[in-house]
């Protein structure tokens, strides 16, 4: 009974401990100080007010300290002003938190219904649920893929220099036209001496008459003129 | 509500009738009805998600998560906590997981759907207040919200847990898998530093 005397006498000339007043403001009843709209003043008195049993059930706070903190407030109105301004603001932090998510919530469910989102769940808990095993392959098979898309792309390019690339198209392009022209030309003439009968050389002798007419056409010619 | 009815131990009641035959299959959980799960805890695991990660698209993608990995791991669920905590023990994971690789930060940094706190100000609780009574209280939204992204990780998910959840705090132990204790320490510690910043807006909205 003197140390309780003590412990309040205490309390009432100095202000809360910041344990003290934690302990305070933690015993409360989590779900909602006050309700939303209700005016500070109005939750200042309901918190000092608070009954007793109210705030009991936090840990390891007996009833004595509560007691002892709840007959400091109504007689300290700095430390109440204090704690009723401090739980105000965390109460507005809690409702503008929970409505501004509800809101940002509403807006994506607006958009898509709760079995979709269950379907997508499930549909990615299929997907999750493939074997291990499978996994190391397909990262191997693309690895492999990539190796591969990685070397056809640069190795060519290594391997062949790009100036000899060009150079033989352009070289053969000017050489391959005159040789294609000369061949022709040699194969005309070869297959116009095979198809002679007698060599030109031997011509004069194998048809000595036509020396003759040729020569008869040429002196009537000139006896015409 | 539903909890109640989602719960394992109703579950095993209603099958308790069962043959012996089905008794081989595995057990039935809560989350065979993953509709339901989703439709009722979806709310409470985005909003803490976002008001972890402050931006819209990550909490959703880790949202997601969390029930992916709920239903896959759903055999594990003995109901030794509620599905409340155990899904929230999975985004907490999911959360810390995805705060340690750098792709975090680099999005962290050019979000573009990130949150602003203007936007959440707009669901303030000010109905037949002044214009100046309004004026504070998003400037202590604004302060709240400064120092929430100031704390150390830990010390805000349990603010978080606590402040806008409104977990009680041995489940947030058990959420956090930390020692009551521990979580006694980081609340006093979160609220600390509140409290300086808040005094300090206070004394100044009075001078």
């Amino acid at each position: 009974m003197k140390t309780q005397t003590n412990q309040n006498d205490h309390l009432n000339t100095l202000h809360l401990s910041h344990e003290q007043l934690c302990d305070h403001l933690l015993s409360l009843p989590s779900t909602g100080n006050h309700a939303p709209g209700m005016k500070h003043e109005a939750a200042g008195l309901r918190l000092v007010s608070a009954p007793a049993s109210e705030a009991t059930t936090f840990l390891g706070t007996n009833a004595l300290s509560i007691n002892a903190v709840e007959d400091h407030l109504r007689i300290c109105d700095q430390c109440t002003a204090e704690l009723t301004s401090l739980q105000s603001t965390l109460s507005d932090f809690r409702i503008a938190s929970i409505g501004f998510a509800a809101a940002e919530l509403q807006a994506v469910s607006d958009r898509r219904t709760a079995s979709e989102t269950t379907q997508r769940i499930l549909s990615l808990a299929g997907k999750s649920n493939r074997p291990v095993a499978t996994r190391p392959l397909t990262w191997a098979i693309a690895a492999m893929l990539l190796v591969g898309a990685t070397v056809g792309s640069v190795v060519p390019l290594k391997l062949h220099h790009p100036a000899l690339i060009l150079a033989h198209p352009a070289a053969a392009g000017s050489q391959a036209a005159p040789t294609a022209e000369s061949d022709e030309a040699l194969l005309e003439e070869v297959d116009q001496t095979l198809s002679t009968d007698v060599p030109s050389a031997m011509k004069p002798l194998s048809d000595p008459l036509a020396n003759q007419t040729s020569n008869q056409t040429t002196g009537k010619n000139i006896d015409h003129e | 509500m539903l909890e109640q009815t989602l719960h394992p131990a109703s579950i095993a009641a209603s099958s308790a009738t069962s043959s012996a035959s089905e008794a081989a299959q595995p057990a039935a959980t809560p989350f065979d009805d993953l509709e339901s799960v989703v439709a009722l805890y979806e709310p409470r695991v985005f909003r803490f998600l976002l008001s972890n990660l402050r931006d819209r698209d990550l909490a959703l993608s880790l949202t997601q998560d969390t029930f992916l990995r709920a239903w896959m791991a759903r055999a594990s669920f003995r109901g030794d906590s509620s599905i409340s905590t155990w899904l929230m023990r999975i985004a907490l994971n999911l959360l810390r997981d995805h705060t340690r690789t750098n792709r975090f930060r680099f999005w962290k940094q050019a979000a573009t759907t990130a949150v602003d706190v203007s936007d959440v100000a707009t669901h303030l609780p000010t109905p037949g207040s002044s214009v100046e009574a309004r004026l504070i209280a998003s400037e202590q939204l604004a302060l709240i919200w400064d120092t929430v992204a100031s704390l150390s990780s830990r010390q805000r998910e349990i603010f978080l847990l606590r402040f806008v959840e409104g977990l009680e705090i041995p489940d947030i132990a058990q959420v956090t898998t930390l020692p009551v204790s521990t979580v006694k320490s980081h609340l006093y510690r979160a609220l600390g530093t509140i409290r300086t910043r808040h005094s300090g807006l206070a004394t100044r909205e009075k001078e």
